[in-house]
């Protein structure tokens, strides 16, 4: 049941207005109802799996307050956990190999080899697990007392695709006390769920279709201003397809009057890379930083008290983007894409040590600009290696760093070449080189005027003239039904994580 | 009492509450949206936007099957408005398509009868069995033909056959709709002018996209006002069989391993037949030509003996008419692309035989065109 299909909607609204309708102390099991039927819609292994993961964390968590022996309890959680992320969405990379070892063994692993079907939202659940513990361990929550509220918490679908990465402290004392249900809190969640359809439908959908299949694998057949366009596609494709989801989520847990963390905030218009990641997936960085950035970093000043020293300056930072590219997929060019971000935040804290420490709205205006600016650049060009395997990467900035690429004949004469190719008839038309860049305008501007609007205010539509946002709402829902008929979109980019 | 007391308010606001003002402006966007509609579907209709524009589309997935599809069903409703009808409807895949051209059918059968047919060849490339027999009931009770022509080969009974395209194709909004699968989006496409004039672009967005336009029009035009496609391509070495060692034809001989009639495509085949149970309508099933070499992918003569042999007695059976392939006509060596298609000169010596066929069928009483000339709608 994807959360983009009318049946979704009708499950939603079913599991809503039972959740109103019940009474306190049946919310929770009927909310854990729900969670099950959604993941059963997916697989009823995934529930089975889930379950047992929750309820072995469930009695982990018992254990690691306690005094003696907690510290046990929490490597052992924490490993299971780990364990869990290994095993099932690492398996493409362990699979063949150990295909290939019982093939020498004699063992048949059958036609498609060993196969193991990694559970909705493994690296969201496990990495929440993992802070749960900690947190018990470390006094800064209580352990769970009810499984099926801390079922709940593990389960609970309106986050279980993709996150928010929500702490228990938080997450559980909004399952107790859950928002009264009010016109105005209906229409928020309404428009939360709206924008973010726009985000993922109008915007994330239509930029990924516009880049061509092999734009990034074989970079070198296409003019630099081709590059950049495409690449700059990718970048809003993958911020507005992971914020439109975050949107979506948090106005469908707003049905049910339980508030998730706000996982975006126009992150693009960032001025500082701190300020970048405080921005994007804020749950994500937010566990990072709470769980291994500061950790290692108080390590790291037990071990070596001079406060000056290199050490505390490279390594926390780039060993915590490190391990966030780990989590973001097992290879090299996610391990390079972490680096990179881990380096810009380096050479962001070096370039700080000389000047004043200013607060980023204490500069002046042209200064926020530029360093926006930077900052945007840099993310643009670390999400190559992000997208793609880090040989064609490589290639990838080459060509689009080349000067000879950025020639206008250069594109001519690619169109000149494609005509004389059956697989690029229409180039006998000049104006096909202007298509590309029309294509991303077309919905790069409406997605960055959204930004801007949201800026300040997410819900800054509600303070427009009502005959506006009927306009609006209905224009919306005009362009949502035309891309319907498009051929079918692709599923969350972040599902895949 | 002051003046200012005394003068009535003009404006009092209304007492709504924000669920009241809530529901009232969706309800405004919902008129808002049916008046912006009605207003589209005006000027759609208008006859100005065929000087700018003629085309248009059902939303048929996938690319480009559909498209091949439409380009089929656009073709058929010009060809019926300029005839008055249609009398034989030929189907199938890309065989039909490059195979059999409609004019040299019909003019072989005018030699002999007297009489003149009118053929549209509603072939479609990548469209087997499975969505054929779907289309053939739309085109049955949209067009009333005399006779619809059924042209198949054996890759039409194999259960993985382009199982891809037909789990795209069938769920088509507008394919379920003429199915009698009611639905809002099938609906809308086959009532609104304006939503049909849209859809061609529907892929605006696809880095494919003008490729894809250029492509269709290409195609269009390369199609007959019959809806016959030639093919000019010319294969070699045809006649040597096939290396089931060569890295070019292990894909092929995969394919037709341990080759059997799958039971769901005879269903196909079967919903095909019933349809000469529901009109007037006769069904003719045809063999298309295939290379003798091409006997050797699916494990000799034999096996495709025993295939024809099952295919003629469940079309014998349900009272349908069977035209075996058993080496008529003869096709030149250099009238095929490949073992399995014909070109454009074996296409005419296909179309020829056929229309003798008719003929021949038509002199023995095997079948009359009573509805000549007054065909479709």
């Amino acid at each position: 049941m994807g959360i983009t299909t009318f049946l979704f909607a009708g499950f939603v609204v079913l599991a809503a207005i039972g959740y109103r309708w019940l009474p306190q102390r049946i919310k929770n099991l009927w909310l854990l109802f729900a969670c099950a039927v959604f993941i059963v819609s997916w697989s009823w292994k995934f529930l089975i799996i889930l379950l047992l993961l929750a309820t072995i964390n469930y009695f982990l968590g018992k254990h690691v307050a306690d005094v003696r022996q907690g510290k046990k309890f929490l490597w052992a959680g924490v490993v299971v956990n780990l364990l869990a992320l290994l095993l099932f969405k690492y398996s493409n990379f362990y699979l063949p190999a150990l295909t290939s070892l019982l093939a020498k063994l004699g063992i048949q692993t059958g036609a498609g080899g060993l196969q193991i079907l990694a559970p909705l939202g493994i690296s969201f659940i496990t990495l929440q697990m993992i802070s749960y513990l900690l947190d018990v361990h470390y006094g800064r929550t209580q352990a769970e007392v009810g499984f099926v509220k801390f079922a709940v918490y593990v389960l609970y679908f309106p986050k279980i695709l993709a996150g928010p990465i929500e702490r228990a402290k938080i997450f559980l004392s909004r399952l107790d006390s859950p928002q009264k249900w009010s016109g105005e809190s209906i229409l928020q969640s309404f428009t939360l769920v709206l924008v973010g359809l726009i985000r993922k439908i109008i915007f994330a959908d239509t930029l990924t279709a516009m880049i061509p299949a092999q734009a990034f694998q074989q970079s070198s057949q296409y003019p630099a201003p081709l590059l950049a366009i495409w690449l700059l596609a990718y970048a809003f494709a993958i911020y507005n397809d992971f914020a439109g989801y975050s949107s979506m989520v948090r106005g469908i847990s707003g049905f049910f009057g339980i508030e998730l963390t706000n996982n975006f905030n126009i992150p693009y218009f960032s001025r500082s890379f701190s300020e970048f990641w405080n921005r994007w997936h804020i749950s994500l960085s937010n566990w990072l930083r709470d769980y291994i950035y500061f950790p290692l970093s108080r390590w790291l000043r037990k071990k070596i008290p001079d406060h000056n020293h290199a050490v505390h300056l490279i390594v926390p930072p780039i060993l915590t983007m490190l391990v966030s590219g780990l989590w973001h997929g097992l290879g090299w060019n996610t391990l390079l894409w972490g680096g990179l971000q881990g380096s810009f935040i380096v050479l962001e804290r070096v370039a700080g040590l000389w000047g004043p420490r200013m607060a980023l709205t204490e500069l002046p205006r042209w200064r926020q600009v530029i360093s926006a600016a930077v900052i945007f650049f840099c993310i643009l060009m670390a999400w190559v290696p992000f997208h793609t395997g880090i040989i064609p990467a490589v290639h990838y900035w080459q060509n689009l760093f080349t000067i000879t690429n950025w020639r206008f004949s250069v594109i001519k004469a690619y169109f000149v070449l494609a005509e004389q190719s059956e697989s690029f008839p229409l180039a006998s038309l000049r104006m096909i080189s202007l298509f590309p860049f029309l294509q991303v305008a077309l919905i790069l501007l409406p997605a960055l005027g959204l930004d801007l609007i949201q800026y300040k205010d997410e819900f800054s539509f509600r303070k427009w003239p009502a005959w506006l946002q009927v306009v609006l709402l209905a224009l919306v829902v005009l362009i949502l039904f035309l891309l319907s008929f498009a051929e079918k979109g692709a599923p969350f980019i972040y599902q895949n994580f | 009492m002051s003046n200012r007391d005394a003068v009535p308010s003009k404006k009092k606001a209304m007492p709504y509450t924000p669920r009241t003002r809530s529901l009232l402006a969706l309800l405004v966007a919902l008129a808002f949206l049916v008046a912006f509609f009605l207003l589209l579907e005006a000027v759609a209709r208008k006859e100005f936007l065929n000087k700018i524009s003629t085309r248009e589309s059902l939303g048929i997935y996938p690319t480009p099957m559909g498209q091949y599809f439409e380009i089929k069903w656009y073709g058929l409703q010009k060809y019926c408005a300029r005839n008055g009808g249609v009398d034989v409807i030929l189907i199938g895949s890309s065989v039909v398509n490059t195979g059999i051209n409609p004019d040299i059918v019909a003019e072989t059968y005018f030699k002999l009868t007297g009489t003149r047919l009118r053929i549209y060849n509603f072939g479609v490339e990548g469209l087997n069995i499975v969505p054929n027999s779907v289309y053939a009931k739309i085109l049955v009770q949209k067009y009333h033909p005399a006779l619809l022509l059924f042209g198949t080969i054996p890759r039409d009974y194999l259960a993985s056959d382009n199982v891809d395209v037909n789990q795209q194709f069938l769920p088509s909004p507008w394919i379920e709709f003429e199915s009698g699968e009611w639905n809002l989006a099938g609906y809308l496409i086959d009532h609104s002018v304006a939503l049909r004039r849209y859809l061609p672009y529907r892929n605006w967005m696809r880095s494919d996209f003008l490729d894809t336009i250029y492509a269709n029009d290409h195609r269009a035009s390369r199609t007959s006002s019959s809806g016959y496609e030639p093919d000019h391509y010319t294969g070699t070495n045809l006649d040597q069989p096939p290396d089931p060692n060569s890295p070019d034809e292990q894909e092929t001989f995969a394919k037709y391993r341990d080759f059997t009639i799958d039971p769901a495509r005879l269903g196909n085949l079967q919903s095909i037949l019933n349809l000469q149970k529901t009109g007037n309508t006769r069904v003719i099933v045809m063999e298309m030509p295939l290379h003798p070499t091409f006997y050797d992918y699916i494990g000799g003569l034999s096996v495709y003996q025993e295939y024809q042999h099952e295919i003629a007695s469940a079309v014998t059976a349900s009272g349908a008419l069977f035209f075996p392939s058993n080496g008529d006509p003869q096709i030149p060596a250099n009238g095929r692309p490949d073992r399995v298609h014909l070109n454009q000169v074996g296409a005419p010596v296909l179309s020829t035989y056929l229309g003798t066929q008719l003929a021949t069928l038509t002199k023995n009483g095997g079948i009359q065109f009573t509805n000549t000339g007054q065909g479709g709608h």
